[in-house]
């Protein structure tokens, strides 16, 4: 499957660095799953990012892309196969208008002028952008911005998505968005999904997403990844991992609120990973009674 | 400038006020600037030399000269192969297949490199003893306005900054299958980065404005150097200095009234290989920059 | 005892706005109060915060009326130094705060503006770095330090010339969560000890939870509640449409719909379940 990733105790060091910014870290993610990579700050979560797409080549161990070792490929190549939007999207609005956006990472990897509009027409319509097309994007609010950033990404059609802090600066409503568009990229289907956005992504792909919001981690994620000095501290289901409070502490890191209420009332820690669910409800209002 | 990453040890040079330091610098590359006997750029060179390793930085300075080196040999291959004047005809040194060293040629790039780098180790003796808050906290005690200091603070910060802003940038365009080597990437990277540049100018102004710059109040200044009438003085003769040593290089050591030894040919092919090695060594590196890039 | 912050009526237009940035607000708030100002995108936050200072309209054109006070001062109408002698803000990216070449003169950097005397500043620079946790830092670039450093510089910063109003506009936005906490920590400790009035503006309302006791919810330019936090957030319920409240107050109204108050803290939270730790009930 080509959008499977693939690290094997990969490291690097940035030069001029005392310390490795990522030490032997080893983790996979399958098609259609999103992985959370967690950590505190300097915990290497962002040199990681970079090597999953192929931004930094690792001074040990490998990254496989779909079976194929990153470091045999040229950088055009290596575009196709994963793609990465940063935190700050001024940094990669690189054009005067948003279907100039859309269109360049298309016409880049060679598609012909009518696969191209088709990708632009079929990545606006799932991002919700046909309005803004003829925008600059300079000119656009930030979350919008941020949508531009992540559709001209996912217009090249990536296998495999990587995503560096996409809630900061956004409010609530803001990341359920998000929320929502991740879960179209990978394939999945979500309660608000917009069955017309299946034309963005007829394929699934692997979501990696890099965030010290444990509490968006906890709405989008499968799979966790807790790194800590650039090391793995954990790694396994999100939500296993963000009920335990123990592993968490170790990585410095808080779990969600509604996980540390749980821990505090003495009620399942794993019931407060997906927000205020029914089962929480119930759980707290049991135990509200017998209290 | 480093603002903050000099040694801590203290020597009466770092502790000069930097006006002075600034008018004798100005001495200096005045003085190197017209003149043309070796002698006198010598002497220059080595008490710049001297006074460096007093401050503790005779490494950093050399390090720096060593930037100039593709300059230089550049210069050097120029005049040696291709002398812009001769007056009234030059002399051959020597002849290395169908090339003819001319000696006028050869002595006159020894001494333009020697200007080069006589001016270069003033003005970096200058810079790496000096702190640029200093400077510019001297410069606001002379009446220079505020906007002015705080204009030159800012521009210091540019170059790590819009560094950085170019590294993300170009990384952006990577991922989206762009080239990011060659001229045409840099160009198309600097859109974004200016952008991003003005958007954080018009932010730092509101900043600065909501925390009182630019008001009509009379504006203090923390950090005090000390400004005596020694250093007054000291700085008035570094003018006096400028002003003598630059008609002094016009007049007495000005290229007709050097004369030349006559030169080995052995010593003008020493100068071609020189030059040729520095020169080839520079288009090396710029062209591993620009395919790193 | 007038308040130190009184706003009337204010409404901001800017040019070629469809709606008004800020219709018709009115609150005050008193000396040593920590208020947080939140609400969706676009309800007016960073717009009533500016307005404040006086950056709109000064510095951003916009169409202003009604009225504002600052200690007094009309932010229209008073010169630069003297209001930011009184209030001061931190905003959300360092880059686009800090200017100098080292953390001890970005400190002095607003005293100098203010005209204060050299002792003195020396005095108070060296204070808040103690303070502040950035003795460490003091002859560094403060281009060097980590974000959530810099954030701490800038609160800092913005808390040496002592202001009486300390406005905060989403301070955390871009930093991890211990950073975050230690940022507004630090800005409201620091606040407390001065008597000073803070304003937070944020997203982050789980973070905010712990600092800020009243809240200020703006939609579409307007106040849709003025109140302590825990009735706050019950209003915010009761009104899905306004914006999302923390995580804790959420689930709180779920399983007491209609409640008048809701925590939003863990603390909060255990005791208004009557379920507190330890505490034996015979």
């Amino acid at each position: 499957m080509t959008a499977r990733v693939e690290l094997r105790g990969v490291s690097y060091t940035y030069p001029g660095a005392p310390r490795p910014a990522v030490a032997a870290v080893s983790a996979s993610v399958d098609a259609g799953e999103v992985l959370a990579v967690v950590g505190e700050s300097g915990s290497g979560k962002s040199t990681l990012a970079r090597l999953i797409a192929g931004l930094l080549r690792p001074d040990a161990g490998s990254v496989r892309l779909g079976g194929t070792d990153l470091r045999g490929l040229r950088p055009r190549d290596i575009a196709g196969r994963a793609g990465i939007v940063f935190q700050h999207p001024n940094h990669q609005l690189l054009t005067s208008s948003v279907r100039d956006e859309l269109a360049l990472g298309p016409r880049n990897l060679g598609l012909d002028a009518d696969a191209v509009a088709a990708r632009v027409a079929g990545t606006a319509r799932a991002f919700r952008l046909a309005g803004v097309l003829d925008e600059h994007p300079y000119r656009l609010a930030l979350p919008v911005r941020r949508r531009v950033a992540v559709a001209a990404i996912v217009a090249m059609r990536p296998p495999v998505l990587v995503l560096d802090e996409p809630t900061a600066g956004l409010d609530a409503a803001e990341i359920a968005d998000l929320v929502a568009w991740i879960r179209v990229a990978s394939g999945g289907t979500g309660p608000d999904a917009d069955p017309s956005a299946s034309a963005a992504a007829p394929m699934p792909v692997s979501v990696i997403v890099v965030t010290h919001d444990l509490r968006f981690a906890g709405s989008i994620a499968d799979r966790l990844l807790v790194l800590r000095g650039g090391s793995v501290a954990a790694h396994g289901s999100a939500s296993a991992l963000l009920a335990d409070v123990d592993a968490l502490a170790a990585a410095g890191l808080e779990p969600p609120p509604l996980v540390r209420l749980a821990e505090a009332l003495r009620i399942d820690p794993a019931l407060g990973v997906a927000g205020p669910g029914d089962a929480i409800v119930d759980a707290v209002r049991a135990h509200r009674g017998a209290g | 400038m480093t603002a903050a990453a000099l040694p801590a040890r203290s020597s009466w040079l770092r502790r000069l006020n930097p006006i002075t330091k600034l008018a004798w610098m100005i001495a200096g590359v005045a003085t190197a600037l017209v003149t043309y006997d070796p002698t006198v750029l010598a002497a220059i060179s080595v008490l710049v030399l001297v006074l460096a390793a007093s401050a503790g930085v005779a490494s950093p300075l050399a390090r720096a000269m060593l930037a100039f080196a593709p300059l230089a040999a550049s210069i050097l291959l120029v005049q040696v192969l291709a002398p812009a004047f001769c007056r009234p005809s030059c002399s051959v040194a020597a002849t290395v297949g169908p090339l003819t060293l001319y000696a006028e040629g050869v002595a006159h790039g020894l001494v333009l490199v020697a200007r080069l780098l006589t001016i270069e180790l003033v003005a970096f003796l200058a810079i790496l003893t000096t702190r640029a808050p200093d400077v510019l906290a001297s410069l606001t005690r002379l009446g220079v306005p505020s906007s002015v200091a705080f204009a030159a603070t800012m521009t210091l910060q540019l170059v790590p900054l819009l560094r950085r802003e170019l590294r993300i940038v170009l990384d952006a365009q990577r991922a989206r299958g762009l080239r990011t080597a060659g001229p045409t990437a840099l160009v198309r990277a600097l859109v974004p980065v200016i952008v991003a540049s003005v958007e954080r100018a018009q932010q730092l102004s509101i900043s600065i404005d909501a925390r009182g710059f630019g008001s009509s109040r009379p504006r203090t200044s923390y950090r005090a150097v000390p400004l005596t009438r020694g250093d007054v003085l000291g700085a008035a003769l570094g003018l006096v200095a400028a002003v003598v040593g630059f008609v002094l290089g016009l007049t007495r050591w000005g290229p007709d009234t050097v004369t030349w030894p006559a030169l080995p040919a052995w010593v003008a092919i020493a100068v071609l290989a020189v030059s040729v090695a520095g020169f080839a060594w520079a288009i090396v590196r710029a062209l591993a920059f620009a395919a790193r890039a | 005892m007038t308040p130190l912050v009184a706003v009337d009526g204010l409404t901001v237009r800017y040019p070629g706005g469809a709606s008004p940035a800020l219709d018709d607000v009115s609150f005050t708030a008193g000396a040593g109060e920590v208020v947080g100002v939140v609400g969706a995108t676009g309800a007016g936050r960073s717009t009533l915060l500016r307005a404040l200072l006086g950056i709109v309209p000064r510095l951003v054109p916009a169409d202003v009326t009604g009225s504002v006070r600052v200690a007094g001062l009309d932010p229209r109408t008073t010169g630069v130094a003297d209001l930011a002698r009184v209030a001061a803000i931190v905003l959300d990216d360092p880059e686009t705060q800090l200017s100098q070449l080292t953390v001890e003169e970005e400190l002095a950097f607003g005293l100098e503006n203010l005209g204060t005397q050299p002792a003195d500043m020396r005095h108070r620079v060296a204070q808040m770095l103690d303070a502040a946790g950035l003795a460490a830092f003091v002859s560094r670039n403060p281009q060097e330090l980590s974000g959530g450093e810099q954030q701490r510089l800038a609160v800092a910063c913005a808390l040496v010339v002592r202001p009486r109003l300390l406005l905060l506009d989403e301070p955390v936005a871009n930093l991890d969560p211990r950073s975050g906490h230690a940022v507004l920590e630090l800005a409201t400790a620091l606040a407390r000890d001065a008597g000073a009035t803070v304003l937070i503006a944020t997203n982050d309302v789980d973070l905010l939870a712990s600092y800020a006791s009243r809240l200020l919810v703006l939609g579409g330019g307007r106040v849709l509640a003025d109140n302590d936090a825990g009735r706050a957030w019950a209003n915010v319920a009761a009104h899905p449409g306004w914006m999302a409240p923390p995580a804790i107050a959420g689930l709180a109204a779920r399983v007491d719909p209609g409640a008048p108050w809701l925590p939003s803290t863990v603390a909060e939270a255990t005791r208004w379940l009557g379920v507190e730790r330890g505490a034996a009930d015979p």
